[in-house]
């Protein structure tokens, strides 16, 4: 499943699939087993099924508990800015800054994971649907442009990619939140069912659910050797059980069954090669990352899926005499409309009860609370349109609460005090919406290259009044709910969010009806070159509020299906 | 065997939860010179090696669980200052150890090392007392103010209670027979029975 030749008819193959994460690992899977014979590009190393060497580790076993020295943090210094991901257990899952520079015109954290299977092993896995009122919200309120597809074009998908990647869930029969094919959802916990129930009492409409993650919390035979999840809640250094969706435990192990796969890793794409005659994209242009030999390969069809940033370099670094500011680009959008949510912002409170209650297990999700402004009449909000969803969860704290927490001496009883579990405590942080401008951008650097000599992006993005003025309703809004619900030391919190941390970038190159102002078709189509399709984040119009990796999953499945219609009837 | 480690393990073994302090106190009257850590420092020197040996073992002392001082805490914040800590936090470390040394000096008349267990712990703890007043009095004052993300405030005495639990819960011998170790739960339980003294979860 892994060669390397360089005759033109060795390099044929019917479809090539720009990177392996979630969408790439989507549309091989689909293109694959409707039959055409399809390469698989995947810029990073190989990762099998099964090659998590952290799994199982505990801190005991690293000398620092999992840190890692500042040596370490510079190779990673852009990856380090969440906070969590530069450890002993994930750094291999993220890039190395040095070698893969980009340019800030304002700050953009750009997290990145380049080896098979992408993101997706690392991906936080909550999948929620848009609904009809975020395909239609801007058409609505006029940001942005319309979507050229409305909430039916996708349901079918979302049911498809629903019940072959798990997704575990409770139906709450909402219009702003579409339920789906849920597998049974993972309990609340004492503390949480409380919070929900007072929810309901106090505030009409808002419902706190089970957070719907992609998580088999009772597999079917469509999920073949995928096992149930175990509630180890280490699934970001890669699931031996195969029991969260991935695409190296679900989709390329489909793609692969089916014998029309080859997977070619260290295959940076550079660009895509253009014929005028045909008007068609005919192949890519590579460079091996490890011996940085150049290749061509060739397809009749082209799947990006490279990232929404990738994708998108790709396209602005395929400059033709036809397409002198990159393929597609006609209506200047290309790298415009630059979205992510933005986050890190609630509240927070104690809860003085259920002492004699705790749980068993580390759930691997939380509490989801689905947007509840402007959806209607009565939620509609003067000091900003869309919307946000919360996220968070009810746990007891442990013995950390003993840096600042305890307000107890130092000394022996400290210690033993620290051995049991401590009050339960409720966090709460908002998903907003981020609005389609288009001056929030990314665009080609020539000046810096990275090291193999290409040339990098810039970023220059930033949330505006209307996320701003959201952040504060997310505070606000949060601490109200723990109040009326009894917590007490209820605090708010806005610990900034900037672009490209919510690692939902998106919106380079959007969807729409008029190629006048925008990059793709209704079908993921390239405007100008019908046989390029991009469905990852690049695609997206606006971004709802909602982690959006389902309707990637969606949309790439969807768009797998109408290109093999099109080839058949060979109009690509 | 030296007398020290047999003194707290007859602590131990013989079930008495002789406090810290009386431990202490009857090598205090043995060992009127402290002596070194047995471990050799790669960041402290040696007297600030001793001065967080002796930090260590008066705020996590020998109970009917081990203390962390035998568990190799102080090593391990010598390992975490010298390599995780970002230079500006080192400098800051070693001025919280002379901050803790001077006012062992102003309170007791002598250096940290010198004064007793029970002194030791006092001083920790009053300036752990005052770090705590300052925080509320700046939460009062500021509050809506966001923490800088290069700069936050996170005081020595923070610091050095977060690196000594760190060691101590992270260690294999807490994390798997004190604290209730469970690698692989089976799956999620949100509301169990929990009896008051039962142990938490290590993970």
């Amino acid at each position: 499943m892994y060669f390397n030749s360089q005759g033109k008819e060795e390099n044929t193959y019917d479809a090539i699939v720009v990177g392996s994460g979630i969408s790439g690992g989507w549309a091989a899977k689909e293109l694959c087993e409707k039959g055409l014979k399809t390469l698989v590009l995947e810029r990073g190393r190989m990762v099998q099924h099964g090659d998590y060497p952290t799994a199982a580790m505990d801190p005991w076993d690293y000398d620092m508990k999992d840190y890692v020295s500042q040596e370490e943090i510079k190779k990673q210094f852009k990856q380090n800015r969440t906070g969590y991901t530069v450890r002993e257990t994930t750094k291999h899952w993220f890039v190395n800054d040095l070698e893969n520079p980009y340019t800030e015109v304002k700050r953009f954290d750009w997290m990145r994971g380049y080896h098979v299977g992408g993101r997706s092993i690392m991906w936080g896995r909550h999948s929620y649907r848009l609904s009809e009122m975020d395909f239609e919200a801007n058409a609505k309120d006029g940001f942005g442009v319309d979507w050229p597809i409305r909430y039916n074009d996708v349901a079918p998908w979302y049911d498809y990619v629903e019940r072959f990647a798990g997704i575990s869930g409770r139906k709450e029969g909402l219009a702003q939140l579409p339920d789906g094919q849920f597998l049974p959802p993972f309990e609340l916990n004492c503390v949480e069912e409380h919070l929900r129930e007072k929810i309901a009492e106090n505030f009409n409409g808002r419902v706190m659910t089970s957070g719907r993650v992609a998580h088999l919390t009772e597999p079917q035979p469509i999920h073949g050797n995928r096992g149930k999840c175990l509630a180890r809640n280490r699934c970001i250094r890669g699931c031996p059980y195969g029991a969260y969706f991935s695409s190296n435990a679900a989709t390329l192990p489909a793609a692969d069954a089916t014998g029309n796969m080859t997977l070619r890793p260290f295959s940076i794409v550079n660009s895509i090669i253009y014929d005028k005659e045909t008007k068609r994209a005919i192949g890519v242009r590579i460079i091996d990352a490890e011996t940085n030999e150049t290749s061509e390969y060739f397809a009749k069809i082209i799947f990006l899926c490279a990232s929404a940033l990738g994708s998108t370099f790709i396209l602005m670094n395929s400059k033709s005499d036809e397409f002198p500011d990159g393929m597609g680009n006609a209506s200047g959008e290309l790298g415009h409309n630059l979205m992510d949510h933005h986050f890190r912002c609630g509240a927070r409170g104690l809860y003085d009860g259920f002492n004699d209650k705790y749980y068993k297990g580390r759930r691997p999700g939380g509490i989801y609370l689905p947007r509840f402004r402007n959806i209607d009449k009565t939620s509609e909000r003067k000091d900003f349109v869309r919307g946000y969803g919360y996220q968070g969860g009810a746990s007891r704290s442990n013995w950390m609460r003993g840096v600042k927490e305890l307000e107890m001496t130092m000394g022996a009883e400290y210690k033993d005090a620290l051995v049991q579990p401590g009050p339960w405590e409720f966090g709460m942080g908002g998903f907003g919406e981020c609005l389609p401008y288009h001056e929030n951008k990314t665009f080609l650097n020539e000046e810096v290259r990275d090291k193999w000599g290409q040339p990098t992006l810039t970023m220059d993005c930033e949330f505006k009044e209307n996320e701003m003025a959201m952040r504060k309703d997310m505070q606000d809004a949060a601490a109200e709910m723990l109040e009326a619900a009894g917590f007490k030391d209820v605090e708010t919190f806005d610990a900034k969010s900037y672009p490209g941390l919510g690692i939902h970038e998106m919106g380079t190159a959007r969807m729409g009806r008029d190629p006048k102002t925008s990059v793709l078709n209704k079908w993921n189509q390239l405007h100008e070159v019908p046989n390029v399709f991009v469905t990852d984040g690049a695609c997206m119009t606006s971004a709802g509020c909602q982690n959006p990796s389902l309707t990637y999953m969606a949309l790439t499945a969807r768009a797998a299906d109408y290109a093999v219609k099109e080839l058949k009837k060979m109009n690509l | 065997m030296d007398r020290r480690e047999a003194i707290k393990r007859t602590a131990l073994f013989t079930g008495y939860a002789l406090s810290s302090s009386v431990i202490a106190g009857v090598m205090q009257g043995c060992q009127p010179e402290p002596t070194g850590p047995d471990w050799t420092p790669q960041f402290f020197t040696e007297e600030q090696a001793s001065q967080v040996n002796a930090m260590v073992d008066v705020m996590l002392p020998p109970t009917a669980t081990p203390g962390a001082v035998e568990l190799g805490v102080p090593a391990f914040i010598d390992l975490m200052v010298k390599d995780w800590y970002q230079a500006k936090d080192q400098t800051h470390f070693l001025a919280g150890l002379e901050m803790v040394n001077q006012r062992a000096q102003t309170d007791h008349g002598k250096s940290f090392l010198k004064s007793s267990s029970e002194q030791q712990l006092a001083v920790m703890n009053a300036i752990d007392e005052d770090t705590r007043a300052k925080l509320k009095e700046q939460a009062i004052n500021q509050s809506g103010e966001e923490e800088n993300e290069d700069t936050p405030y996170w005081p020595f005495m923070h610091k050095f209670k977060n690196l000594a639990l760190l060691g101590y819960f992270s260690s294999k011998k807490i994390g798997t027979e004190v604290l209730n170790y469970d690698p692989i739960p089976g799956g999620y339980e949100g509301c169990i029975p929990y009896e008051e003294g039962g142990a938490a979860w290590a993970l």
